[in-house]
């Protein structure tokens, strides 16, 4: 065995891990506390061992092979990454700078159409540096286009790797982008119902010989038929209960596969997203009245949909969706602050935006399951803990970023 | 003006437009200092005098068997608070109880001064959001000295009693940062009134919002400038040359008047040049948002060629790189624990920011700018102070604590009031249910000037703004 050091505190060695190959290898993290957030939940010195990035097993009785990386966790906590189920990262260098922002498609021809895939920037020094605060995957959204069909996000894995792409995200939909409500909800369904139509008679709408007075163009409908046939999730971006109980109808009419993000006054239709099936994903810092429709947002927002059963993910929202997306952990904590439960809570920000947004492998520290895995120096939820390792398939990456290198030269090291 | 991330994918456009305009804002406060005194000044700049009236409390009040953080940087274990008639009485261990003295048992709880945020919008951007309550950024010509933030200030705004829950006493209200010189800030009492006045921190000095960098050249660049940084720069300097030649012929006026001269012709009052004349004579103090390390240090050499001090940078995200100025200056740096990247100025932002700044012997002061920040400083404060250790920076608790009490009171004129629990000070305490650099710790109880102003156990303390009446039940946001 030989053991894992942390070698890379200077420039030369971050940029070395960013761009070095994936070695094949066995890596052992062993004498931790695992909170495996799945069915084992969670053992006290155990050991997680990896093969080739996938985890092969997690146990108090695992054999380590003689030819394995050991992670030392003693005394530490070992848990999933922290995933952040509507994020930007990758897409966005500086908000404000508007050549390093790729998430947005507005004044284009792109509505439903647009994907986020081919904005993704892999050597992001936002993306490093939230790896270093716990987030192993993201989904990363649209954030706007041509209508309120913003397009389609991508599911990422913090690597800062060419290949960091690993499946395609939900189509995006913004309801305030659609008009008031009484529009909105008007078009949402007009253009459902020209899809579904444009689907039926694409061949001769393609000749010239079809329609003609779609609300949408025809690659914006080509972008919807998978909804529309229920293969991919929509996530409808709505927070009032007048928009949620829309939402909810809408998805019993054309059975589609929803996911609601925002959802600050879920907890007052909490038993009716139970019977619909439908998650949502919320951000628990949300308290205040901001706006006429978004009266009732409540710190409990999360118990009170825990207690209810409903299923739902946690993630700070706003400025949060990149930058200081690592505050998923803290906006967490205040849901416990505020009633939730500790294990709901760190699966609402690890296990189930995985289960939500339909990416298989991730989440539990499970056999099987991709090795995206951070260890920390104390409780994940508390501003005051700091992670000691964060593995993405199964590489121990460094924990530096640009502003760790910022920090340390103006520390004089 | 609030500082938001443009490139936010979720939560409304209206939260998102409200943030990036307030992330510009800037303001100056009046000051109370002024008392309205017209035998001593030509003219009255106290025209809106603070009403504000402490609330009813028990003539004593002991908080007992709590782990103290004074706010001077001390943490005191198994300590009392002893309250009297508002004020803070004693401090310290094995307290008696005065008799018909109310005994708080804080066994388990921790105790700090209330905090104080010094750079707050509420009630100049409202909740809910929409235009008619922006109220934050007079972005109608790039100085703007005549604008009071507390003209704008909106009483019913939920987020003042939100903050209150989050332990916040005080807090300087700032215009926005789209104005090279965007007005007078004002600092509050964090209670509950129908007026502006009713809140108005008494004997707090006015500020004046000053703001650097982008936010101010990009606004104006498209409506005649200034377009570029040196633009900014020439901007503040024409205004700082009118106000000296405006505080002369004021100076010389009273010089006159007061040496008997006849005939003495007083000077037209201008409402611009009044606050910044203000700031010439020290009555007024500097709020200057300004992120990067070189802008910073170019204010500092213009406050010395026009004659005033700067209280406090704001957003001050790359003070890290010139602390030992800062130190040198004794100017405040106000910082958010971990913001950054949102605009090409803030890309240098670090965690380490704060202690960095502290360590160096300058005054740290961590603040919100944001309506949900405000009501979790502790744990903006908690996170800088465990940054710093893990870089090797190392404060304790009650020094970490200084970064949103007292060094924010001394940032805003008003540490000889409050900020610490100091005997003779207001009596603006916290008793929070647990350690409050733990992120599951809640408020449990908070006073202002000793009256018990929200106790969470106590759903009749709850205040809720009128816009919310009739909407939603007294505490459902809980």
């Amino acid at each position: 065995m030989k053991t894992l050091k942390k070698y890379c505190v200077a420039a030369s060695c971050f940029v070395a891990a960013v761009t070095g190959p994936v070695a094949a290898e066995t890596v052992a993290i062993t004498g931790g506390t695992v909170h495996t957030l799945g069915s084992t939940g969670t053992l006290q010195n155990a050991t997680v061992l990896i093969k080739d990035g996938i985890i092969e097993a997690v146990g108090t009785n695992v054999s380590i092979p003689a030819d394995a990386s050991v992670i030392d966790a003693k005394g530490q906590i070992v848990a999933p990454g922290f995933m952040h189920p509507d994020s930007i990262l990758g897409l966005s260098e500086v908000s404000a700078v508007a050549h390093t922002n790729a998430h947005n498609a507005s004044d284009s021809v792109f509505g439903a159409v647009f994907d986020v895939s081919y904005g993704l920037n892999y050597r992001s020094v936002v993306i490093a540096d939230n790896r270093r605060n716990g987030v192993t995957h993201a989904v990363s959204n649209p954030s706007g286009a041509d209508g309120m069909f913003l397009g389609s996000g991508a599911f990422i894995s913090l690597s800062s790797a060419p290949d960091m792409m690993v499946d395609k995200g939900p189509m995006v939909l913004d309801i305030s982008e659609g008009g008031n409500r009484s529009v909105a909800w008007a078009r949402l369904r007009r253009i459902l119902d020209d899809v579904k139509d444009y689907k039926r008679n694409r061949s001769a709408v393609q000749k010239g010989k079809g329609r003609t007075d779609y609300l949408l163009s025809a690659i914006n409908m080509d972008a919807l038929i998978p909804v529309v046939d229920g293969k991919q999730i929509l996530a409808m971006r709505l927070d009032g209960e007048v928009d949620i109980r829309h939402a909810l109808k809408l998805k019993e009419d054309y059975d589609l596969d929803v996911v609601l993000v925002g959802a600050s006054e879920a907890w007052r239709v909490a038993d009716e997203l139970v019977a619909a099936d439908v998650a949502v994903v919320i951000d628990p810092q949300d308290n205040l009245p901001t706006s006429f429709d978004v009266v009732w947002a409540s710190r409990s927002n999360a118990a009170k949909l825990k207690a209810a059963g409903v299923k739902f993910a946690m993630a700070p929202a706003g400025s949060g969706n990149n930058h200081t997306a690592g505050n998923i952990g803290q906006v967490a904590a205040m849901a416990v602050a505020h009633g939730l439960d500790w294990e709901t809570a760190m699966q609402a920000i690890t296990v189930v935006p995985a289960e939500i947004f339909g990416f298989k492998g991730y989440g539990a520290l499970e056999a099987g399951n991709v090795a995206n895995i951070a260890i920390w120096d104390g409780d994940p939820l508390q501003v005051t803990s700091n992670t000691t390792h964060v593995l993405v398939n199964g590489e121990d990456k460094p924990l530096v970023s640009r502003r760790t290198l910022l920090r340390d030269k103006y520390l004089g090291k | 003006m609030k500082e938001v991330n443009v490139g936010s994918a979720s939560k409304s456009i209206l939260r998102k437009a409200a943030s990036m305009t307030a992330a510009i804002s800037m303001f100056a406060f009046a000051v109370g200092a002024a008392d309205g005194d017209m035998s001593k000044d030509a003219f009255n700049k106290d025209p809106y005098p603070s009403t504000y009236e402490p609330r009813p409390s028990a003539e004593y009040t002991l908080i007992q068997n709590a782990t103290v953080l004074t706010g001077t940087g001390a943490q005191l274990n198994n300590a009392s608070v002893l309250i009297e008639k508002g004020k803070i009485k004693a401090v310290g261990q094995d307290l008696e109880a005065p008799a018909g003295a109310v005994i708080i048992d804080a066994s388990g709880k921790w105790v700090t001064p209330g905090i104080i945020d010094v750079h707050s919008h509420l009630g100049a951007w409202g909740n809910p959001s929409g235009a008619l309550l922006y109220d934050g950024n007079e972005m109608v010509r790039p100085v703007t000295a005549d604008v009071w933030v507390e003209h704008s200030l909106w009483m019913q705004e939920p987020g003042y009693a939100r903050a209150l829950e989050g332990g916040v006493t005080t807090l300087q209200i700032l215009p926005g940062s789209g104005n090279l010189i965007g007005g007078r800030g004002v600092t509050l009492k964090n209670v509950y009134s129908t007026t502006r006045e009713g809140m108005k921190f008494p004997g707090a000095p006015y500020s004046l919002k000053m703001a650097c960098g982008e936010n101010p050249k990009r606004f104006y660049g498209t409506r005649g400038g200034p377009a570029t940084r040196m633009g900014n720069q020439a901007g503040y300097r024409k205004a700082w040359i009118k106000a000296q030649s405006y505080r002369e012929s004021w100076d010389k006026y009273e010089a006159d008047v007061a040496a008997g001269k006849e005939d003495v012709k007083k000077p037209t009052r201008d409402l611009e040049l009044d606050t910044l004349a203000g700031v010439l004579s020290g009555e007024i103090l500097v709020h200057n948002h300004c992120y990067r390390a070189d802008e910073m240090a170019t204010m500092v050499n213009m406050s010395k060629e026009f004659g005033y001090k700067i209280s406090t940078f704001h957003h001050a995200v790359e003070a890290y790189k010139i602390r030992d100025l800062l130190a040198d200056e004794g100017i405040c740096s106000a910082m958010w624990a971990d913001w950054w990247g949102f605009k090409m100025e803030a890309f240098d932002g670090i965690e380490e920011n704060v202690p960095m700044v502290a360590k160096a012997g300058a005054c740290a002061i961590v603040h919100s700018d944001d309506d949900l920040g405000v009501q979790r400083l502790n744990q903006e404060a908690a996170k800088a102070w465990a940054d710093g250790k893990r870089a090797g920076i190392d404060f304790s608790k009650g020094e970490a604590m200084t970064w949103i009490t007292l060094n924010a009171a001394k940032a805003i004129g008003v540490a000889d009031q409050t900020g610490s629990l100091e005997e003779g000070k207001m009596a603006d305490v916290v008793i929070w249910n647990g350690d409050p650099f733990n992120s599951y710790t809640l408020t449990d109880k908070v006073y202002i000037d000793g009256a018990l102003m929200f106790d969470r156990s106590n759903p009749g303390t709850l205040r809720q703004g009128d816009f919310e009446t009739g909407y939603v039940t007294k505490g459902a946001h809980q």
